[in-house]
């Protein structure tokens, strides 16, 4: 007889244990796991999306110039040129110690866009310096570092050249002969760079007059001309300074 | 005879046993339930609470993006700029002192100005940190 039996009392208790277990498993435990299972893919999904803003910003790639086209104009033009491939939203231009805000001020990718400032009066003898901010957090200064409102109010610009890195094997000196599309050299006196080691790089930069297209032309030590080709400075549409690198 | 008189007699006491067992067990069973559902909610509760602190930690997003110092009223300026999702507080640290707590909201930039001498020192080191820890710094050149 089952009612005799002590295993049919253990059994009894024993399903009730389980029946416990069982609802402890899925009314307590499980609903646990499953929280922390989505806190946890919240987390994940916050991480990944700050790290692609933390890659996209790494990527943003501007040149910023500054200019004024009449010279004696209060208004500067600001253009922003995107070679980065992501669009870029510009916040802010600050000019010296005071910032303006700039309403849809998007660069697509590998374009560039052009914004006149105004609304401040420039202070005569006296450098401003420029950049602007990104929405992404990134800084950006004006690529020719500052410019210059003389006693007269004419804005002045710094100065264009074109820097050299010679770092073809041979030491000696390196002459460098400069034409302006006059084809007036000038490198008058002579311009050499001299390169101590025959490994390595020598460095030397020549200041030109304006923007504009230059030919170039490098002789070694030996008197084998090694370079020779046009370096065309684009100022407002590109930097200042440009390189040629042997 | 005795065979019946002692199966009769003894077909009491097991039902009582079984049914108090099956009280016992249900009453500890339902005990032992409610408070594993308790610190399993203030687990995952807590877990949970964790999880988003540390998910704000990693998104606060800001840099220090302006400094300027007027020197005839001896005030320096700070400008720094939120661009994170969240809202941040920061305190700016500069030597030997602290400004206090100040709320950036997200995308926002705000200035913070206080009195500042910087004495013969040309450069300056400033530490914009959060509440969250994270923090920023600035080497700013005393004009």
């Amino acid at each position: 007889m089952c009612i005799i039996g002590t295993s049919c009392r253990r059994g009894t208790s024993t399903v009730f244990g389980v029946m416990i277990f069982v609802g402890i498993m899925f009314t307590a435990v499980i609903p646990m796991l499953l929280v922390m299972n989505q806190a946890d893919i919240l987390y994940e999904r916050r991480k990944f999306e700050v790290g692609r803003l933390d890659e996209e910003s790494k990527y943003e790639d501007l040149n910023v110039y500054v200019f004024n086209h009449s010279g004696s104009s209060e208004s500067l033009t600001l253009r922003v040129e995107n070679w980065g491939d992501f669009s870029v939203n510009i916040n802010r231009v600050w000019v010296n110690d005071t910032y303006y805000l700039l309403d849809d001020f998007y660069v697509s990718p590998k374009n560039l866009l052009e914004e006149e400032l105004t609304g401040f009066t420039p202070v005569p003898n006296t450098n401003y310096t420029i950049k602007v901010t990104t929405d992404r957090g990134n800084v950006f200064f004006e690529d020719s570092g500052s410019i210059y409102c003389d006693e007269d109010g004419h804005w002045k610009t710094g100065m264009f050249a074109i820097v050299f890195y010679i770092s073809t094997p041979g030491r000696g000196w390196f002459d460098i002969e400069i034409k302006d599309y006059n084809d007036t050299i000038l490198t008058d006196p002579p311009f050499s760079v001299h390169k101590s080691g025959v490994t390595g790089t020598a460095i030397d930069f020549f200041s030109v007059p304006s923007a504009g297209t230059y030919h170039v032309k490098i002789t070694n030590p030996n008197a084998v001309v090694i370079y020779e080709n046009d370096v065309t400075i684009s100022w407002p549409y590109g930097p200042r300074i440009e390189s040629v690198r042997v | 005879m005795r065979v019946e008189r002692t199966s009769r007699s003894r077909a009491t006491s097991p039902v009582i046993a079984a049914v108090i067992m099956s009280a016992v067990v249900l009453a500890i069973g339902s005990v032992i339930w409610a408070f594993s559902q308790g610190a399993m909610t203030i687990t995952a509760e807590d877990y949970a609470e964790a999880v988003v602190n540390m998910t704000d930690t990693i998104c606060e997003r800001f840099i220090i993006e302006h400094v300027s110092y007027d020197d005839v009223n001896y005030i320096l300026r700070i400008w720094v700029f939120n661009y994170g999702d969240i809202n941040i507080e920061v305190n700016v640290t500069y030597p030997d002192n602290s400004v206090g707590w100040i709320e950036v909201s997200s995308k926002h930039l705000e200035e913070i100005s206080f009195g500042f001498d910087p004495g013969s020192e040309i450069e300056v080191g400033i530490k914009v940190e959060s509440r969250r820890e994270n923090d920023v710094y600035y080497r700013y050149f005393v004009p």
